[in-house]
Formats: structure tokens, sequence, C-alpha cells
């Protein structure tokens, strides 16, 4: 092995990228209604959760959910665009959600219901990505999010949707709670959070 | 019995526990208040399929081609 040293100014040249994007840690639901991700590390610049989902509900649908963060329940807003089944294309004013006893951010459609309409073993797939999570500034989020059914009927829960939300809150996010909108999340539902910094 | 799910992210611990009486009641006031506003999503996609069906009806009878119908409703 050669001196570390000697890769210095390799390193200062961009030549050798600094970690940026760290896996925090790695969720597999395999029943249960609520999930709560606690003790987030408070070292990086940007939060990423990746979500992917199902309800074992039966009466059809997507599934919502409802986030909070650091199990407050107040201050959330929300601006989103869903597009879903044939051709229907709604936009939504949100604010909060109390699904399975968590009041937070309504999540639209981040998991799939089952259905006759849906095919079996799809799930929802969405992303979170949350700036300067530890600022004392409000946190703003997005997400984005897809449910797949495979189904062109009226009914079908497959669409996409882009919502960009914010939490009138200047304490740093240090846990994050979703509470499914019906039913019990199915296994392998999962809930990756990564850190990103930005240096 | 339904669970709850809290991760420790700094451990890595995950912790599975029972949900309340009180839980497992807002659990279900939250599945009912679901069934209610899908079935009524539901009716209102109906409504509006039955009154674009009859839409294209009326213009079809006035001389309209499929075309100029779809042209008008897109």
């Amino acid at each position: 092995m050669g001196n570390r040293n000697n890769l210095y100014s390799l390193w200062n040249s961009g030549g050798i990228m600094a970690n940026t994007y760290v896996h925090i840690s790695s969720t597999t639901v395999t029943s249960g209604t609520t999930v709560s991700l606690t003790s987030i590390p408070q070292t990086y610049t940007d939060l990423l959760l990746l979500v992917s989902a199902r309800s074992d509900y039966t009466g059809g649908g997507a599934v919502s959910m409802a986030m909070s963060f650091n199990s407050n329940a107040s201050s959330y807003t929300s601006k989103s665009i869903q597009y879903y089944g044939p051709s229907s294309v709604v936009s939504n004013n949100d604010t909060t959600a109390t699904y399975n006893g968590i009041t937070g951010a309504q999540a639209r459609a981040m998991a799939t219901g089952v259905s006759p309409v849906t095919t079996v073993s799809t799930f929802g797939s969405s992303s979170i990505y949350i700036p300067n999570y530890t600022s004392s500034n409000y946190k703003s989020y997005s997400v984005d999010t897809v449910t797949e059914a495979n189904s062109a009927a009226s009914n079908s829960p497959h669409g996409i949707l882009f919502a960009a939300g914010l939490w009138s809150n200047t304490a740093a996010i240090t846990s994050i709670d979703f509470g499914i909108e019906v039913g019990d999340f199915v296994s392998p539902s999962t809930f990756y959070l990564y850190g990103i910094k930005n240096s | 019995m339904p669970t709850k799910l809290i991760v420790d992210c700094s451990t890595g611990v995950t912790t599975e526990v029972e949900l309340t009486a009180e839980e497992i009641a807002q659990r279900e006031a939250d599945a009912a208040a679901y069934a209610a506003q899908k079935a009524e999503q539901d009716a209102a996609e109906a409504a509006k399929a039955v009154a674009k069906a009859s839409a294209e009806a009326k213009f079809a009878a006035l001389g309209l081609t499929t075309e100029e119908i779809a042209a008008l409703i897109k």
C-alpha cells in the first residue's frame, strides 16, 4: 500500500469524490400500520427517503400516508398534482391528515391498495427529498410518487404524483413518522433513508 | 394484533409494538372515512363518464363526426 498522503493532490483536484451520499437505515415492513424513523443523525445537509409500499386494503385505489416530522401534528401545507386512471388530472392543496394515529402532512398515493384492478405484488414507489433538515428555517420537502396497476380500468390506482410541501417549524428534523391511510403494510414494503452532504 | 414499527436510525434497532385500544379505534375510524371518500370519488367519476357519453351522443345527433367530437372534448 502506498502512503495515503500521496493522494492529497488528487483529492483536492476533484479526482476522488468525498462520500456525500450515505445510507443511514433500511427498514423492511412485514405488517403493521405505522413506521417511525427515530434518532436521525444530524450530520448531513439533506435527507432522501425512498419508500416502496403496498397496503392489503381490498377496496381498491391508491392509498396515501400521513407523514409527520418530530411527531409534530401541525403546520403542514403542500400542493400536488396527480394523474391517475385513464385521464384524471387533479391538483390538491393539502394541510394535515391523520392516519392510524399519525397526524402530519398528507402524502398522497404512496402505497398501492389491493383490489381486482391492482396487479399482484405491485408497490407504490416514492422519493421524498428534505433539504437542510437541520436548519433553523422552515422545512420544505418534495415528493414524487408512482403507483402501479397495469390496468386501464377507470378506478385503476396506477398514476403519478408530484408534491411540494412545507413544514412551518424551525426545529431540526430528528424523526419521521408514517401512518398508512387504510389497511396494513404488505411485506416487503421498504423505507430507505439516506443522508446527503454538500461537502 | 395490529402493530407499529419503530426504527432507531442511530443503532439500527427495530422494535415492533402492538397498537393500543385507542390507536385501534383510530385505525377503524380512518378505514371508515377512507371507504366513504372512495365511494364518493367513484360515484363522481361514474357520473362524469355518463355525462361525457351523453354529450358525445348529443354532438353526434347534431351531425359532428367522431374526430370532431374528440377535438371538442379533449
